[in-house]
C-alpha cells in the first residue's frame, strides 16, 4: 500500500471544518482520480496531506509507505516521496528554477554531498524540451511572471525531477490549452510505475482523458462520497454533480 | 570647518531628526574612548601612481556633507588621518576594477578622508574594502565626484569584528549626463553608521544606491540617505534591503529632495527589511520633500516576514526549514545585486 | 475679509468669513497665567481639583519646550502672550435655538447647523467662541443613558464616568499643547454611549470662533462602552481677523472592548488660524476606532489622529483628505500604535498643494515588542498643481519582531497636462478641469464621508479651486 488516509479530520486554523473523515488508499502502481464541486475541500485535502500551516489535522491518521505523514514537515514528507503539483504555484523571485531544482535534489542527498551540476543542467534541459519549455526557463525566477499554464507546466517539470512515490496533482488542468494539457500529461505517464502512485484532483474530466485513472472518487461537504471505476468520470461529464443533492436531502 | 579643542563641538543628541532611532551619545563616547589610544590605519590604492596624490586639492569642496553629523566630521578632521586624492581621467577603466583599501589598527581611531573625481568621459569601477582589526573605530570621509558623461560603479564592502566601530561620510555628486552607482554592505561590526549625500546637479545625471546587508546578532545598522535634485531632469534610485536576525536593528533614514526648479526629476526610495527574528527591530523614515513641478517620485518601506506561502512551496519540494530560509533571505538581496550588475541601458 | 451680513443665505456658508461685534460677560484677557486660570475656573464654577490640576499643567505648558526639531517652522508664529483665553457670554448652554441669543442663533443659521439637525443628526453641540452656545440630543438618547454634555458638566455631574479617562489617552506633559489645553481648556463635548447601545445618527459638534485673537482650547472625550457604537462629527470656521488665532483642542476617544467610533472633522478655518490639535484614540479588545479628517482652511495646522491599538485584534483606521492654498501648509497625517497582539491599522491620506502652498504628511507606525501577527498598511497620495506648490512625506516606522507586516508606500503626481487640455477642448474651463481632476484624485475618499458632508466637501472643493485656478 502507498498512501493510507484514515478517518482525516482538518480545519483551517481558528476557522470552519473542512475535511470531516476522509477514508482513502491509494495502491503503488495506481492512479486514482477525485472529483467533487468547487468548495467541497479537494484542494484542502491535498494541502494538509502535504503539511500547509494554514489547516490543523483534528483527528484520523495518513501514511505514505508505512510512515505518519501527520508528524512529519512538509520538507520531511515530500523527501518521503510526497510530492504536490500545486492549484497555483507560488512565486519565489529571486530564485532561479535551476537553483531551486538543486537545492531541492541537494536536500535529499547526504549531509554534504551535492548534485553533479553538469549531468543535472543536462538532466534538467532534456526534461524541459520534453515539456515544451524555454531553456531560458532555468534561469528564471521560479514562475515569476509566468503565464498560469507555464507554472503548471513548471510545476510537473519539478516533479519529473524529483521523481515522487506518490504524486498529488491538484487542477494541474486548469490554464492549460489543449497542446499543454497533452505534453504535461504525457510527462505524468512517463513517470508511471508500478512503484509509483498517483493522485489526480480534477474538477473536469478534461485531464482523465490523458491520464487515465484506475479509481474514481466523488468528493462532496469534506468527505469522499463515492468511490468507482473510470466509468464515473463520464457519468460527471454528462449529469454533472446533481446527483449529490440527494445525499444532501 | 575646524573646531577650536577648547570648545567641544555639541553631541547630537535624540532631538536631532537625522539620528532619531540612533544613538549618537553611545558612539560618540566609543570614539572618545579610542581617540587618545595608540595607532591609526592604513589607505592604500593600486591605482596608477600619476592618478594619485596625497593631499586635497587646493580650495577644492573635498569635504562631504554629514546628515547631522557635523560633531563626528569635525572630530575626524581633527584627528588628521591620511587623506588620498585620486583623479581619473579619460580612459577604460571600466574593465579593471580600483582597489581601494582602508585598515584600521587594532583599538584605535582612524579617519581617513578619500576625494575621488572621475574626469569628464571616464570610467572607473572602484571597489573600496574597509577593514577592522579588534575592537577598532572608523570615521571616513568620502567625497566622489563624477563629472559631465563620467560613469562610476562603487562598491564598498565593511568588515570588521563584533567590537569594532564605523561610520562613513560620504557625498556622491553626479553632473550633466554623469552615471554613479554605489553598493554597500556591512558585516560584523557591532555598530555601523553610513551616511550617503547624493547630489545630481545635472540634467540627465543618474544616480543608484543600493545596500544590502544580514545584520544578526546584536548589531546596529544605522543608514541615513539623501538624493538631493538640484537640477532638472535627473534621475536618482534608491534601494536598501536588509536580512535582520537575532537581536539585529536596523535604522533606515531616506530623503528625496527635489530643490525649486529641479522639474522633471524622477526619483525612488525604497527600503524594504525581512525579518527573521522575534528580538529584531527595524525604524524606517523614508521621506520625500518636493519643491518642483513635474516630478515623478515615489518611495516605499516595507518590512515582513518571510511570506509562509513560498516557505511551504521550497518545503514541499522537500528543502529544510533553515535551508529554506536562507534561499529564500538570498533571493530578497539579489534584487541589490542585479540592479548594481546590470548593464546602465537596462536600468528601470 | 470680515463683514456684517444678515441675510440668511442657502446653501449655509461653510467659509464662516463673517462676524458680529463681542458681547461678552467673560473675558480673561491676554496671556496665559495662574491668575487666568482663577479667572475661568471662577466663571465655570469649578471644583478645587480642577482648578490645581489646570495650574498643574500650566506648570508643565511653561516647562516644555516647543517641537522645534521637527515641526515646521512656522509654529514660531504662535505668541501665547498675544492670545485671549477665555470669552464667554455667561449664560448655560440651551436646549432651545429659540432661546440661544439672537446673534449666536443667526450665525449657527448661517453656517446650516439648526438645518443639519433637523435633517440627520442626533444630538448638537454648538460652541461659539469659550463655551457652548447650545447642546441638545433626541430624547430617546437620553433614555438610553447617553450622556452629551460639555466637559465642566461631564467632570461634575458624571465624575465617576468621565474622570478616570480624562487626560488619560492624551496625558498632561505629552506635549507643550497638550499641557496647554490640560490649562486652559473650555467647550467641546464629554460623551458616554452605554453598553451596547448603537446610535443609527451621527452626533456633532461645532466650532465657531467669532472674537479676535481668541484661542478656543475644546476638549472631547467619547467612551464607547462595551459593543456600544457611534459616529461623532466636528466642524470649525471662524472670520478672518488682522492677528492670528489659536485653536488647540484636545480629543480622546476611548473606544472599550467591541466598541466603535467613528469621528468626522470638517476644518475649514480662515487662513490666519493655527489649528494645532491632538486627537487620539485608544481601541480595546475587537474595538475599532476610525478617524476621517478633512483639513482645507487655517494658516497652521499639525494633527496627527492616532490609535492606540491596546486590545486583541483591535483595529484603527485614518482617512485623510488635506488641501492647502497659497500661504497655507497642512502638516497632517496619523499614528498607529500597535500595542497588542493581531491588530490592524490602515492609513490613507491624500493632500493637493495649490499655488505657493505646502501640504505635509507625518506619520508614525509602531509595532511594538510582543505585539505579534500586526499589519498596517499606509498610502500617501499627494497632487501637486502648480510649479511653486510644496509636498513632503515624513513617515517613520518601527517595527518588532517576524510576525508582523508593514506596509508604507507613498507618491508624488502632477494632474496630467493631456487630460486637462482633452476637457478644455471639449468646453470645460481650465478651472473646471482642474476641479475634476483634483474631484477624481480624492474621489474615492470622499466617500468615505457622511453623505451630507460628502456633497459639502465636493462643493468646497470646487469653491476652491475656481478661486486658485480660474
Amino acid at each position: 500500500m502507498s498512501l493510507i488516509v484514515k478517518n482525516l479530520q482538518a480545519r483551517v486554523k481558528d476557522g470552519p471544518v473542512i475535511l470531516r473523515g476522509v477514508d482513502l488508499e491509494v495502491p503503488k502502481g495506481e492512479v486514482h482520480a477525485i472529483m467533487g464541486p468547487n468548495g467541497s475541500g479537494k484542494s484542502t485535502l491535498s494541502k494538509v496531506l502535504c503539511g500547509h500551516p494554514d489547516y490543523e489535522v483534528t483527528g484520523g491518521s495518513a501514511q505514505l509507505d508505512g510512515q505518519n505523514l501527520l508528524d512529519m514537515s512538509p520538507d520531511e514528507r515530500s523527501r518521503a516521496g510526497l510530492f504536490l503539483a500545486f492549484q497555483y504555484p507560488v512565486e519565489v523571485s529571486g530564485v532561479s528554477n535551476a537553483n531551486f531544482l538543486r537545492a531541492a535534489l541537494k536536500a535529499r542527498m547526504p549531509e554534504g554531498e551535492e548534485p553533479d551540476a553538469v549531468a543535472f543542467y543536462k538532466r534538467l534541459r532534456a526534461t524541459m524540451q520534453r515539456l515544451g519549455m524555454d531553456p531560458k526557463m532555468t534561469a528564471r525566477a521560479v514562475n515569476e511572471g509566468f503565464s498560469g499554464g507555464e507554472k503548471k507546466r513548471n510545476d510537473v517539470l519539478q516533479m519529473l525531477i524529483l521523481e515522487p512515490t506518490c504524486a498529488i496533482l491538484d487542477e494541474t488542468d486548469s490554464g492549460l490549452d489543449v497542446d499543454a494539457l497533452r505534453i504535461v500529461s504525457e510527462g505524468v505517464n512517463s513517470l508511471r510505475a508500478p512503484f509509483r502512485s498517483f493522485l489526480v484532483i480534477t474538477h473536469y474530466k478534461r485531464l482523465l482523458d490523458y491520464i487515465a485513472p484506475d479509481v474514481v472518487h466523488i468528493f462532496h461537504r469534506g468527505r469522499i462520497v463515492r468511490t468507482a471505476g473510470p466509468e464515473m468520470a463520464d457519468y460527471i461529464e454528462q449529469h454533472g454533480f446533481d446527483f449529490l443533492k440527494e445525499d444532501d436531502a | 570647518m575646524m573646531n577650536d579643542d577648547a570648545t567641544p563641538p555639541e553631541v547630537p543628541n535624540r532631538l536631532n531628526e537625522d539620528w532619531r532611532y540612533g544613538r549618537p551619545q553611545q558612539f560618540a563616547a566609543e570614539l572618545a574612548a579610542r581617540i587618545n589610544g595608540r595607532g591609526t590605519g592604513e589607505l592604500t590604492t593600486d591605482a596608477p601612481a600619476e592618478c594619485v596624490r596625497r593631499s586635497l586639492p587646493e580650495g577644492a569642496d573635498a569635504c562631504p556633507p554629514s546628515i547631522g553629523s557635523d560633531y563626528f566630521l569635525r572630530r575626524a578632521l581633527q584627528s588628521g588621518g591620511d587623506v588620498l586624492h585620486i583623479v581619473l581621467p579619460r580612459g577604460e577603466w571600466g574593465t579593471a576594477e580600483v582597489p581601494l583599501r582602508i585598515r584600521c589598527h587594532t583599538g584605535s581611531f582612524y579617519a581617513p578622508q578619500l576625494c575621488v573625481e572621475l574626469l569628464p568621459g571616464s570610467r572607473a569601477h572602484i571597489l573600496e574594502e574597509h577593514t577592522h582589526d579588534r575592537n577598532s573605530a572608523l570615521v571616513c570621509l568620502r567625497s566622489y565626484t563624477v563629472h559631465p558623461d563620467a560613469e562610476l560603479r562603487l562598491e564598498l564592502r565593511e568588515t570588521g569584528d563584533d567590537a569594532s566601530r564605523t561610520m562613513n561620510i560620504s557625498r556622491i555628486q553626479c553632473r550633466e549626463n554623469a552615471r554613479a552607482r554605489q553598493l554597500t554592505t556591512c558585516s560584523g561590526l557591532a555598530w555601523a553608521r553610513e551616511e550617503t549625500t547624493g547630489e545630481l546637479c545635472g540634467a540627465e545625471a543618474e544616480l543608484l544606491l543600493l545596500s544590502a546587508n544580514r545584520p544578526e546578532g546584536g548589531q546596529w545598522l544605522d543608514q541615513r540617505c539623501r538624493q538631493l535634485h538640484h537640477a532638472a531632469g535627473a534621475r536618482s534610485r534608491a534601494l536598501y534591503k536588509n536580512v535582520l536576525r537575532d537581536a539585529a536593528t536596523c535604522i533606515f533614514g531616506g530623503n528625496i529632495r527635489v530643490e525649486p526648479g529641479a522639474h522633471e526629476s524622477d526619483a525612488y526610495l525604497s527600503n524594504l527589511n525581512l525579518m527573521l527574528s522575534a528580538e529584531a527591530a527595524v525604524h524606517s523614515l523614508p521621506q520625500l520633500e518636493i519643491m518642483a513641478d513635474r516630478v515623478r517620485c515615489s518611495h516605499g518601506s516595507a518590512s515582513a516576514p518571510i511570506d509562509p506561502e513560498q516557505l511551504f512551496y521550497l518545503r514541499s519540494r522537500g528543502i529544510g526549514e533553515a535551508d529554506a530560509q536562507a534561499i529564500l533571505a538570498d533571493a530578497f538581496l539579489h534584487e541589490v545585486y542585479l540592479l548594481f550588475n546590470q548593464p546602465r541601458s537596462t536600468q528601470p | 475679509m470680515t463683514h456684517d451680513v444678515d441675510q440668511n443665505p442657502l446653501p449655509p456658508d461653510t467659509r464662516g468669513e463673517f462676524s458680529f461685534p463681542e458681547k461678552h460677560a467673560f473675558d480673561a484677557g491676554y496671556g496665559l497665567s495662574e491668575e487666568t486660570i482663577d479667572y475661568i475656573c471662577d466663571a465655570k464654577g469649578e471644583p478645587d481639583w480642577l482648578r490645581d490640576f489646570r495650574k498643574a499643567a500650566l506648570r508643565k505648558f511653561r516647562d516644555l519646550p516647543m517641537p522645534l526639531h521637527w515641526a515646521p517652522e512656522e509654529i514660531g508664529g504662535v505668541d501665547f502672550e498675544q492670545i485671549r483665553y477665555y470669552l464667554a457670554q455667561g449664560t448655560p448652554a440651551k436646549k432651545s435655538w429659540d432661546e440661544v441669543p439672537d446673534e449666536i442663533k443667526r450665525t449657527f443659521e448661517r453656517l446650516g447647523v439648526p438645518e443639519q439637525e433637523r435633517a440627520f443628526l442626533a444630538g448638537v453641540d454648538a460652541q461659539y467662541d469659550s463655551e457652548t452656545a447650545y447642546n441638545n440630543m433626541r430624547e430617546e438618547l437620553s433614555k438610553k443613558g447617553v450622556i452629551f454634555v460639555n466637559p465642566t458638566e461631564g467632570l461634575t455631574r458624571y465624575e465617576s464616568i468621565f474622570r478616570p479617562w480624562f487626560g488619560k489617552v492624551i496625558p498632561v506633559g505629552d506635549n507643550k499643547f497638550s499641557a496647554l489645553n490640560h490649562a486652559a481648556f473650555s467647550g467641546g463635548s464629554f460623551i458616554y454611549v452605554p453598553k451596547g447601545v448603537k446610535l443609527a445618527q451621527p452626533l456633532q459638534a461645532y466650532f465657531r470662533i467669532n472674537s479676535e485673537s481668541l484661542g478656543q482650547f475644546e476638549r472631547t472625550l467619547i467612551i464607547a462602552d462595551e459593543g456600544a457604537e457611534l459616529m461623532y462629527m466636528e466642524g470649525c470656521t471662524a472670520p478672518k481677523y488682522d492677528s492670528a488665532t489659536l485653536h488647540s483642542g484636545v480629543v480622546e476617544l476611548v473606544a472599550l472592548k467591541g466598541a466603535r467610533i467613528q469621528y468626522v472633522t470638517v476644518q475649514n478655518w480662515a487662513t490666519n488660524v493655527y489649528n494645532l490639535v491632538i486627537q487620539r484614540g485608544i481601541a480595546m479588545e475587537d474595538a475599532q476606532v476610525r478617524w476621517i479628517d478633512c483639513n482645507l482652511g487655517s494658516r497652521l495646522t499639525m494633527k496627527y489622529p492616532a490609535v492606540v491599538l491596546r486590545g486583541r485584534r483591535a483595529r484603527g483606521e485614518v482617512v485623510s483628505i488635506s488641501l492647502a492654498r497659497d500661504g497655507q501648509l497642512q502638516d497632517t497625517g496619523a499614528r498607529m500604535i500597535h500595542a497588542a497582539p493581531e491588530t490592524t491599522s490602515n492609513i490613507v491620506a491624500k493632500s493637493i498643494s495649490i499655488g505657493r502652498g505646502r501640504a505635509s504628511y507625518r506619520g508614525e507606525v509602531q509595532v511594538q515588542r510582543g505585539a505579534t501577527n500586526c499589519r498596517n498598511r499606509t498610502e500617501c497620495d499627494a497632487l501637486l498643481l502648480h510649479a511653486e506648490s510644496r509636498t513632503d512625506t515624513y513617515p517613520a516606522i518601527s517595527v518588532h519582531g517576524d510576525s508582523s507586516g508593514v506596509q508604507h508606500e507613498a507618491s508624488v503626481s502632477q494632474v496630467d497636462e493631456e487630460m486637462l487640455f482633452y476637457m478644455q477642448q471639449r468646453g470645460l474651463t481650465r478651472a473646471q478641469a482642474m476641479s475634476l481632476a483634483v474631484n477624481g484624485f480624492i474621489n474615492d475618499l470622499v466617500n468615505e464621508f457622511p453623505m451630507e458632508y460628502s456633497v459639502e466637501l465636493r462643493r468646497l472643493i470646487d469653491l476652491e479651486m475656481e478661486d486658485s485656478v480660474g
